[in-house]
């Protein structure tokens, strides 16, 4: 229940501040449906490593049904199959990373170790800093069974 | 009511001689003083008073032997196998205790008067050697009577509410207090009827939403109330009557006990309580004894059964004993009740010898042991902090400031592209390349590797020393060291050969004009006057076509 701590951003405009705020932090941001069984437990995952990437990362959560501005750009609720959807952003700059699964956009496939995800999130953090836009995930993830 | 009658009828021939041999004790006794009402104290005093001396000195013996009888027998029981119970006018009889309640007053007051017993406890204590003056013997004897009293007011409780039941069935389901239970009697009687006007004096013993139920069922039960006669219901009364008077001992010897505790081990009651403090005093037998035990003894006493571990009430304690039902202890969660007991029972023995010594006679420092113990239980009950996740450093390369030095220079240009391969990658333009045929009949072009040589000394490629092996100086040092030692050797020569490889064999007798046959088989050579000669020949050979080989790399 220590997802309810997170900050969640209740319009358009809180995202766009979001994202734009941060100078020299990651910012992931976890768009989908708190009401949604897989999305609550990457929530509490989200949670959980909150604290210790706070020097490296922020995250924010985003209901897609009360924010649908981004829906339309993001790919966001096109595929019923996906509970959620976790971004990368560094200095208003979308941050791509290769997970093996075909879209380099988006975290969109069930994750539940804290160390596999803030892995992810150092790997991102350093390409960003080198100023790349797209890295190689740690790990490959094209094998991860997909959501039902 | 009707089957009970019904099986003491039946009963009736049966018991009758067994249990007559219980009651006579009682009976000399009863003789001087059947009434049963407890407020005529100084009639009974002075009746004792007449009794002669012999019988005042047998109260304790008699105590004792109520003490022994009691645990064998149950109370209720024996009363309700008693055959003609409905023709006996006082029920009071059938109390054990109740006959000895005056003498029992009289010795604790007697007791709790002597202020100035020290001296005395002293000298006893000095004569037997077990530190048990009479007072204190007396002190475990009452220890052991609460539990019967305790019995004999829950079957007077029993035979009440047998009686009233038929007066009023429910009261005993509404008040479950034995003792609230006979006050609330003795107020209403059987006047169901104006039960309301009871209410104030029932505030004193129940709360008033007790009472409003009490009332609400009592009118319920007017329609089908029994109304006892007047022998019958008093007969109630005086059983309630017992019942109050009994649990009025109880507490008269229960702050007897505490009083005495306090002056015998006023630390260790200080600590775990007065009734706590008898038990163990009782198990260990005397205060110096429980003064030897060991601490991590403790605990155990008064386990119930230590044979069978199913018995124990938790699952984690085993040791369930009187330290485990003390006050202290009692409301505790059963993780740390381990760890509490231990240091309640440490702190216990230390009280123990200071009661012993009597260094500390208001128990000033039992209470300050307390107070410890409660701080340490305290601590135990806090929660552990929690500790918040450590933030991870952000994932940021930095360049390291060493940048290496002549040895790491130097390693590194041993593992560089040599100048020869370089020249080999780059074509000359306008002109035909020189190739050759490895091995394995590929052609290998050589680039410009070949052309930069032949034009002249200046553009020539060196061949790159770095790569060359290289010995360690302390590895030359000691090829340098033995080649001094092969000299030595070869100094004073003996059956080997110059190179160790062979040895010499020479004919003994031919040494003495031979002089000159010896220089001629040295100068004949390696090849013709030795022996292990296969060797050497190999390695000449290598060394020659070592040789040749570096001539044609050099050219």
């Amino acid at each position: 229940m220590g997802s309810v701590f997170l900050p969640h951003l209740r319009t358009g405009w809180h995202v766009d501040q979001a994202i734009l705020s941060e100078d020299d932090r990651l910012v992931i941001i976890r768009f989908g449906r708190e009401e949604e069984r897989d999305c609550m437990i990457v929530d509490e995952l989200l949670f959980r490593i909150s604290e210790k990437i706070k020097n490296f990362g922020v995250i924010y959560l985003c209901n897609i049904d009360r924010v649908p501005d981004f829906n339309v750009m993001y790919e966001l609720d096109s595929d019923r199959s996906e509970p959620y959807t976790i971004m990368f952003f560094y200095r208003n700059k979308h941050m791509m990373c290769d997970f093996g699964t075909g879209n380099n956009n988006k975290l969109n496939f069930p994750i539940t170790d804290q160390q596999e995800l803030i892995d992810i999130i150092e790997t991102i953090y350093r390409g960003a800093k080198k100023g790349k836009g797209l890295v190689i995930s740690p790990k490959d993830y094209s094998a991860v069974r997909k959501f039902r | 009511m009707e089957d009970y009658e019904k099986e003491l009828l039946a009963d009736f021939d049966s018991d009758e001689g067994s249990d007559s041999e219980e009651v006579p004790v009682e009976n000399g006794f009863l003789d001087e003083d059947i009434d049963p009402i407890p407020d005529s104290h100084e009639d009974i005093h002075n009746g004792k008073n007449a009794v002669t001396v012999v019988e005042e000195k047998s109260f304790g013996i008699r105590l004792h032997e109520l003490i022994v009888n009691s645990t064998v027998h149950n109370t209720l029981s024996s009363i309700l196998s008693e055959p003609n119970i409905e023709e006996v006018d006082d029920l009071t009889k059938f109390s054990k205790v109740f006959p000895l309640i005056p003498e029992l007053k009289s010795h604790i007051e007697l007791y709790s008067n002597e202020e100035d017993t020290d001296f005395l406890e002293l000298l006893s204590s000095i004569d037997n050697g077990n530190d048990q003056s009479e007072e204190y013997r007396f002190v475990l004897l009452i220890n052991e009577l609460s539990t019967i009293i305790n019995q004999e007011i829950a079957a007077f409780h029993s035979l009440v509410k047998l009686q009233y039941n038929v007066v009023f069935p429910e009261l005993e389901t509404l008040i479950l207090n034995p003792i609230d239970y006979a006050r609330i009697i003795i107020i209403i009687k059987q006047d169901l009827q104006n039960i309301k006007s009871y209410e104030t004096e029932m505030k004193a013993i129940v709360s008033n939403e007790k009472i409003l139920v009490i009332i609400m069922a009592a009118l319920q039960q007017v329609k089908n109330q029994f109304i006892l006669d007047d022998k019958d219901i008093g007969k109630v009364l005086d059983c309630c009557r017992v019942i109050l008077e009994l649990d009025d001992i109880l507490t008269t010897l229960s702050t007897f006990i505490t009083s005495k505790l306090s002056k015998f081990a006023p630390n260790v009651s200080a600590i775990v309580g007065s009734i706590t403090t008898s038990q163990l005093l009782i198990a260990t037998g005397s205060l110096r004894q429980l003064a030897l035990t060991p601490a991590c003894n403790l605990p155990s006493l008064g386990v119930r059964d230590l044979s069978s571990q199913t018995k124990t009430k938790s699952r984690t304690i085993r040791q369930t004993g009187y330290l485990y039902h003390s006050d202290v202890v009692k409301y505790l969660p059963e993780d740390i009740v381990r760890s509490v007991m231990r240091i309640i029972s440490g702190k216990v023995i230390l009280a123990a010898r200071i009661d012993l010594a009597k260094s500390n006679a208001d128990g000033s420092l039992g209470e300050k042991y307390l107070d410890e113990i409660k701080q340490k239980i305290e601590k135990l009950l806090t929660p552990p902090e929690h500790q918040p996740d450590k933030a991870l450093p952000a994932p940021v390369d930095q360049k390291s400031k060493k940048r290496g030095g002549r040895r790491f220079r130097k390693m590194k240009e041993r593992f560089q592209m040599s100048e020869l391969r370089k020249a080999q990658n780059k074509m000359e333009f306008g002109k035909q390349e020189d190739s050759i045929t490895d091995s394995f009949g590929e052609e290998v072009g050589l680039g410009m590797s070949r052309s930069n040589g032949g034009v002249g000394r200046i553009g020539e490629i060196r061949v790159n020393t770095n790569t060359s092996a290289r010995m360690s100086k302390s590895m030359v040092q000691r090829l340098q060291k033995q080649e001094q030692n092969s000299k030595i050797l070869r100094a004073d020569k003996g059956i080997f050969d110059d190179d160790f490889d062979s040895i010499l064999l020479a004919n003994p007798t031919a040494r003495n004009g031979g002089d000159k046959r010896d220089t001629a088989i040295s100068g004949q050579g390696n090849s013709s006057s030795k022996w292990f000669t296969g060797m050497t020949k190999r390695k000449l050979q290598e060394d020659v076509n070592g040789n040749d080989r570096k001539k044609q790399k050099s050219e």
